[in-house]
């Protein structure tokens, strides 16, 4: 008899440590997030969403094409309940391959212009990096700027810069032509570039906004945030800004909820908080990038640019045009 | 293990769209295949003709500074191709760029074929020098009839892992927009948007990797008519004048301050400029994960390495060969595109474990020598076909058991060879990045992925403080290296 008490009371002991440990693990709340943002950049935003919430974020970082492979391989069995890229052609690949789900959140749509984000949410755009004209204001006048199209034309012969098409920059912006203008006139104009080339195509937007400067073309397409890195460091930078008025190709860093997400009411909480006037201030000053959020605050280097007119197409557009692009490049010889 | 992911790329491969397929066959493959032949048959050529010139200076005169020159030539050893790459395109810029990626990966790559060789020239037995001059041999003949047969194999071990190294590289060739089979594979992947025509890429690699392993292989094999006993003898140096010790200084010199000091030198300036990069709260945690992958990896990798090894001497046969060979090729392909692989057989079968410390471990660093596995391989190999067959068969017909065989003579004369293996394997993993950023368990910095960080967005300079801690952890094992070297 004493026996079956002694059992039954550490019977009992085991269960009631065991629910603990249990309820213990399902208190102590943490999300796995897949990014391709570079982590000195974001672990600090992730440490802030953790200040304030109490969830745990652990992450994985990597270029979007293999988060994605990781995500498909994982299906069923991921950890992952968040996944941010750069570029929306990369959120628009996840999305298609059924990777992503669909949000309904009254606070996200306050926060983010329908624009930047996939009309049922899969994915939202959390930051915004313009790709426009640079130039050298010793050989060029503001006025003899127009937009990307007119550095097609003869008056830039031997004088234009360009970054690779390896790049998913450049993919994206002659993506958002073809949408924009049909493939027939986006390829004369990227054969207009072409010819119009000063110098081989460089392998980053910092070179190219250094041989700018050096002189070796007079005008360039590049990233803001590239520019605002260099002027950080030389106030004095011998590079100019330059916004076309008929729209500034425009790209995002974003996110969405993995489908298989182990923990959606956190992933959740964390996208509502990522699109909040508070981390987006955060997130656009991360990188010298605009925010999404518009009563977010701007850094105040780029802020001192001016405001500019973005080009109106959704972006989703420009990720259903990529592969049209990169081969458009390939048939005129863009390298 | 190698397999799954390759079997995987294959599978990818059957199902590329037709339609993609004309279009990389019209405007990418041909132009990246023929870069990539030509690519490797200049670094190949530049490096063979650096690492046998030093290890033939070095080994055989005495000349001023020689041997600090002996050890300190394997350094480049310690600095990634990538970071070299973006050290000669900040202060050369972007033009030449074939040009300059060759003598980039000549520079960082030649100790392999250096390292290799001086030890195969330690161990050539001068005896049968002295004997075949003696007897009255002119300098071709002894070159001909006794380096060539001994060295043959050495050499091709060198050409082999530098040629493999220099068809997997994408990190430098990327900088210099240099359109090889690696880029384009990237192209069709992250452009294209197409895993499928990547993969086929990939196929169309790995097959010229195979054929380049094969033509290796079968050179050193149809020279390989003599085998020395491996003993080491004393090294008998040659004297010579004052002029032309100062010539071979020289030299010798030039080749060590291009390859290795020039590059720290700059990457110092950068740092200096910039000491805040040096402020990294987390670096000793960062120097320490990397330390225990790279002595991880190597240690497993060295282990399979010495298996496949003696299998193949124990048990001779043409399959095993093929086996072997088959098992080594994961160093010539992209480091992403084995990482992927090796990802997707593991999520498919385990999901997601990076919060399961050790098992993300163990996956990375059986990972990871999947990928080194020719590196630890290789050297091992060169070395056992030194050792005569005469000496196992003499131990065995008296009654000595094949362990007793292992112990008393494979291990002895494979010692040497196994500590390069274990350091050509910890030090490319030091440097190795897309599999560890890939596999690592949560919150696992290395100093890999922290040089990326600012690489993979344009940010040498900032890359410049890690890159510097990444060089002089690497030096370490290469500082331990030095005793047996001099």
């Amino acid at each position: 008899m004493k026996n079956i008490q002694f059992l039954k009371k550490s019977l009992l002991f085991v269960f009631v440590g065991f629910a603990t440990s249990l309820l213990q693990a399902k208190d102590a709340k943490e999300i796995t997030i897949y990014t391709s943002s570079n982590e000195t950049f974001i672990r600090p935003i992730f440490e802030e969403f953790t200040k304030e919430s109490g969830v745990k974020v652990n992450f994985i970082s990597d270029k979007g094409p293999v988060l994605i492979e990781k995500l498909k391989a994982e299906g069923k069995k991921t950890s992952a309940d968040v996944f941010m890229t750069v570029d929306v052609g990369n959120l628009w690949l996840a999305s298609e391959a059924g990777l992503l789900a669909p949000t309904k959140s009254e606070v996200i749509e306050k926060n983010i212009p329908s624009q930047y984000r996939e009309p049922s949410n899969k994915w939202v755009g959390l930051s915004v990096r313009a790709r426009t004209l640079f130039y050298n204001p010793k050989k060029v006048k503001d006025s003899d700027l127009k937009n990307y199209e007119d550095l097609a034309t003869k008056k830039w012969d031997n004088r234009l810069c360009l970054r690779t098409s390896n790049n998913v920059y450049s993919q994206s912006l002659v993506a958002s032509f073809i949408e924009n203008k049909g493939p027939k006139e986006t390829e004369n104009m990227v054969k207009g570039w072409i010819s119009n080339l000063a110098t081989d195509v460089f392998t980053s937007d910092t070179l190219l906004l250094e041989a700018i400067e050096a002189g070796k073309c007079d005008v360039g397409i590049a990233n803001s945030y590239y520019y605002a890195r260099i002027i950080k460091e030389n106030p004095k930078f011998g590079v100019k800004i330059f916004w076309p008025s008929d729209g500034v190709h425009v790209n995002i860093m974003g996110g969405g909820i993995v489908k298989n997400s182990p923990n959606k009411k956190e992933a959740v909480q964390f996208l509502e908080w990522a699109t909040s006037a508070k981390a987006q201030k955060l997130f656009a000053s991360m990188n010298f990038e605009y925010p999404v959020n518009q009563t977010a605050e701007i850094d105040p280097l780029v802020a001192a640019w001016g405001t500019f007119n973005a080009d109106k197409m959704p972006l989703y557009k420009a990720g259903e045009k990529q592969q049209a692009a990169v081969q458009l490049m390939d048939r005129v010889g863009y390298r | 293990m190698l397999l799954l992911p390759l079997g995987f790329l294959l599978w990818k491969s059957f199902q590329i769209s037709p339609e993609l397929l004309v279009h990389v066959e019209k405007y990418l493959l041909w132009e990246g295949l023929g870069n990539t032949v030509l690519l490797l048959i200049s670094v190949l050529f530049l490096s063979a003709t650096l690492g046998l010139s030093l290890a033939w200076i070095v080994a055989r005169y005495r000349f001023f500074g020689r041997s600090f020159f002996r050890w300190a030539l394997i350094l480049p050893l310690a600095l990634p191709a990538y970071v070299v790459a973006f050290v000669w395109l900040a202060r050369f810029g972007q033009s030449l760029p074939f040009f300059q990626l060759s003598c980039i990966l000549s520079f960082c790559l030649f100790p392999y074929i250096y390292l290799i060789l001086l030890e195969c020239f330690d161990r050539i037995n001068q005896s049968h020098i002295e004997v075949a001059q003696s007897l009255g041999m002119p300098p071709g003949g002894v070159l001909k009839k006794i380096y060539q047969p001994m060295l043959f194999p050495s050499l091709m071990a060198g050409v082999a892992l530098v040629g493999m190294e220099t068809l997997a590289d994408f990190g430098s060739v990327s900088l210099y927009n240099v359109s090889v089979l690696t880029t384009i594979v990237y192209r069709s992947w992250f452009g294209l948007q197409s895993l499928e025509t990547a993969a086929f890429l990939a196929m169309v690699h790995i097959g010229l990797l195979l054929v380049f392993v094969f033509l290796t292989s079968k050179v050193s094999r149809r020279r390989l008519a003599d085998k020395s006993s491996g003993v080491k003898k004393d090294r008998a140096l040659k004297e010579v004048s004052p002029i032309t010790s100062l010539g071979l200084a020289s030299y010798v010199s030039l080749v060590w301050v291009l390859s290795f000091v020039l590059p720290v030198a700059q990457l110092l300036g950068w740092g200096l400029n910039d000491l805040g990069g040096f402020l990294d709260t987390r670096l000793l945690e960062r120097i320490i994960n990397s330390l225990v992958i790279a002595s991880g990896a190597a240690l497993i990798t060295l282990f399979f390495a010495l298996v496949m090894t003696l299998a193949k001497r124990y048990f001779d046969s043409a399959s095993l060969g093929y086996f072997v060979r088959l098992g080594t090729i994961g160093y010539g392909i992209p480091g992403t595109v084995i990482a992927v692989g090796w990802m997707v057989t593991l999520g498919i079968l385990l999901g997601s474990f990076h919060h399961l410390t050790f098992l993300a471990l163990l996956a990375l660093v059986l990972g990871l020598s999947t990928r080194f596995l020719s590196l630890a391989q290789r050297p091992l190999f060169s070395a056992v076909q030194r050792i005569s067959l005469s000496i196992e068969e003499t131990a065995k017909s008296s009654g000595a058991s094949t362990l007793r065989v292992f112990r008393k003579i494979h291990f002895p004369l494979l010692s040497s060879a196994s500590g390069i293996a274990f350091l050509f394997v910890f030090i490319d993993t030091l440097k190795e990045m897309p599999m560890t950023l890939l596999m690592r368990p949560y919150g696992w910095d290395t100093l890999s992925v922290r040089v990326y960080q600012f690489t993979s967005d344009g940010m040498w300079q900032a890359a410049a403080a890690p890159s510097l801690v990444l060089v002089l952890v690497s030096l370490l094992p290469l500082w331990f290296l030095r005793k047996q070297i001099q």
